[in-house]
């Protein structure tokens, strides 16, 4: 089943609308806000810093930035996550100068919105791993992140290195099938 | 292509990437190389909940102060709730012995049965209502004079444990059972410009829990307690410990010879009731009562620690 993208509609505005006076009123309702954008937030900011600690001290940066200045947040019917996009920017400019070396990012507006679909892949890949068979989400952790051989993750897991290889070959394509990615014709592959 | 040979190439375009170079693949493998590649940045699931976490204390602090008050005035994080059989005879011990003053008290109209009464010793408040069982607790009072309050408590009607003495880890003190039959330690450091510890309140709970350590260890993860001094005996139990909870104090000692434990009541000030409740009740409280909206200003939850004191969970709501 595909649960890729879809375009945002009438009802997902209202309800962020909703969301955000709420959070605007009790602080606590920003954890909503928190998990909805958690993974696109973290997916813009790890593809331009390239370093795990470096993307996470930024994240958090942006989300307790727009934590404190939320009451000033006017709704203007752009998405919240582009108020955020434009916070994790800023964030990155900063922390650029302040290290005095290279920009990191083009932060113009133009960057952003050319960026936002592959952002949006990248955090819905976050998401659906949580979503796979058990054993298809462990394998690929461990290939992909922990980069550990297949041999390894085969001794480990006490399955073959064929299985192994097997397994992260179906979760790939179970998360591709996931995104709503159609498989190129296998008779030209 | 055969599903074989997509996995033979899609191993060797994994391993060259992770590798940081590139192995020849046809369109599917490099679709599937692509969205594998989008897995090697996969946020961390521990920083993910910690973050959380922190904005979510961030939102308590500021949900705070946009409220405004959530703790009545004059009151400590932790408040001892003694539970007497004759409320009015403790009270006028209290004002006796310790200078107490009064705040209010609330008698049922029907059976004239003291629900509630609020008094100041000092820095510190102490709270008290008669229940259907009566149950004396542990406490101890920090004295510029320990001399005169023993003198003072035992001519209001309490029967002394011991007299004052010079203790060899640097306090005076003496033992005093009050009508309800609480037990006082009467404290003052001696050597020092000021009768107590710095940062300690007059007047606090002194429990005698049987398993100490353990005890330490839920009031950590339950109440957030820090532990600000802990001393062991040479077998290894707790001889003293000192934990902070919010801006309050509480002493802990194993349970040993006459020193046993005595279950308090314990009023506990929190700007967020329902999370400490949560929090408390994960710890392995027992619930006793859910967080409600009380017709007195208040919202409160009652939870029992495993050592059978109640903790009334409290926030201002006006």
């Amino acid at each position: 089943m595909a649960q890729g993208r879809r375009p945002a509609t009438v009802h997902d505005d209202r309800d962020e609308r909703l969301l955000i006076e709420a959070a605007k009123r009790d602080p606590r309702r920003f954890a909503e806000l928190y998990e909805k954008n958690f993974e696109l937030i973290y997916a813009y900011i790890v593809a331009r810093v390239r370093d795990r600690s470096e993307a996470q001290d930024l994240t958090a940066e942006v989300f307790h930035h727009a934590l404190d200045h939320l009451p000033k947040f006017e709704w203007r019917g752009t998405p919240f996550a582009a108020w955020l996009y434009r916070i994790a920017a800023n964030a990155i400019a900063d922390r650029s100068k302040k290290n005095a070396r290279e920009p990191l990012a083009d932060v113009s507006e133009a960057a952003i919105e050319e960026d936002f679909e592959r952002v949006e892949e990248r955090a819905q890949v976050f998401r659906l791993i949580g979503e796979l068979p058990e054993d298809q989400g462990k394998v690929l952790v461990m290939r992909f992140v922990e980069e550990q051989s297949v041999r390894d993750i085969a001794k480990q897991l006490g399955r073959s290195e064929g299985a192994v290889k097997q397994l992260q070959f179906r979760a790939l394509q179970n998360l591709r099938d996931r995104l709503g990615v159609k498989p190129p014709d296998v008779r030209n592959g | 292509m055969a599903e074989r040979d997509l996995i033979r190439q899609l191993e060797e375009a994994i391993t060259a990437m992770l590798a940081g170079g590139r192995a020849p693949a046809g369109p599917e493998v490099t679709e599937l190389l692509r969205i594998g590649a989008c897995v090697r940045d996969l946020p961390d699931e521990a920083f993910r909940r910690n973050l959380k976490e922190k904005l979510m204390e961030s939102a308590v602090k500021e949900r705070q102060e946009k409220k405004g008050k959530w703790i009545p005035e004059g009151y400590h994080t932790v408040t001892p709730y003694l539970h007497p059989a004759n409320a009015a005879g403790l009270i006028d011990f209290l004002k006796a012995t310790f200078g107490a003053e009064e705040l209010g008290r609330y008698a049922d109209p029907g059976s004239g049965r003291i629900m509630h009464a609020a008094l100041r010793i000092g820095d510190s408040m102490v709270e008290m209502g008669e229940p259907p069982e009566p149950q004396p607790t542990s406490l101890c009072a920090y004295l510029p004079d320990v001399d005169a309050t023993y003198r003072k408590a035992l001519e209001a009607g309490a029967s002394s444990l011991y007299e004052p003495v010079d203790q060899s880890y640097g306090y005076r003190e003496a033992g005093i059972k009050d009508p309800a039959g609480n037990v006082w330690f009467l404290a003052k450091v001696l050597k020092s410009e000021t009768y107590k510890d710095p940062g300690v309140q007059d007047v606090g709970l002194y429990m005698f829990p049987r398993g100490a350590s353990a005890y330490i260890d839920f009031l950590v993860k339950a109440f957030g307690a820090e532990i600000i001094g802990r001393h062991e005996s040479p077998e290894g139990r707790v001889a003293h410990a000192d934990l902070k909870i919010g801006d309050s104090r509480l002493f802990i000692g194993e349970a040993h010879d006459q020193w046993q434990p005595m279950p308090a009541g314990i009023h506990y000030y929190v700007p967020d009731v329902d999370s400490a409740y949560a929090r408390a009740i994960e710890a392995g409280g027992k619930p006793m009562r859910p967080p409600t909206d009380q017709p007195y200003g208040e919202r409160g939850a009652s939870v029992a620690d495993p050592q059978g004191n109640q903790w009334y969970i409290a926030t201002l709501t006006s």
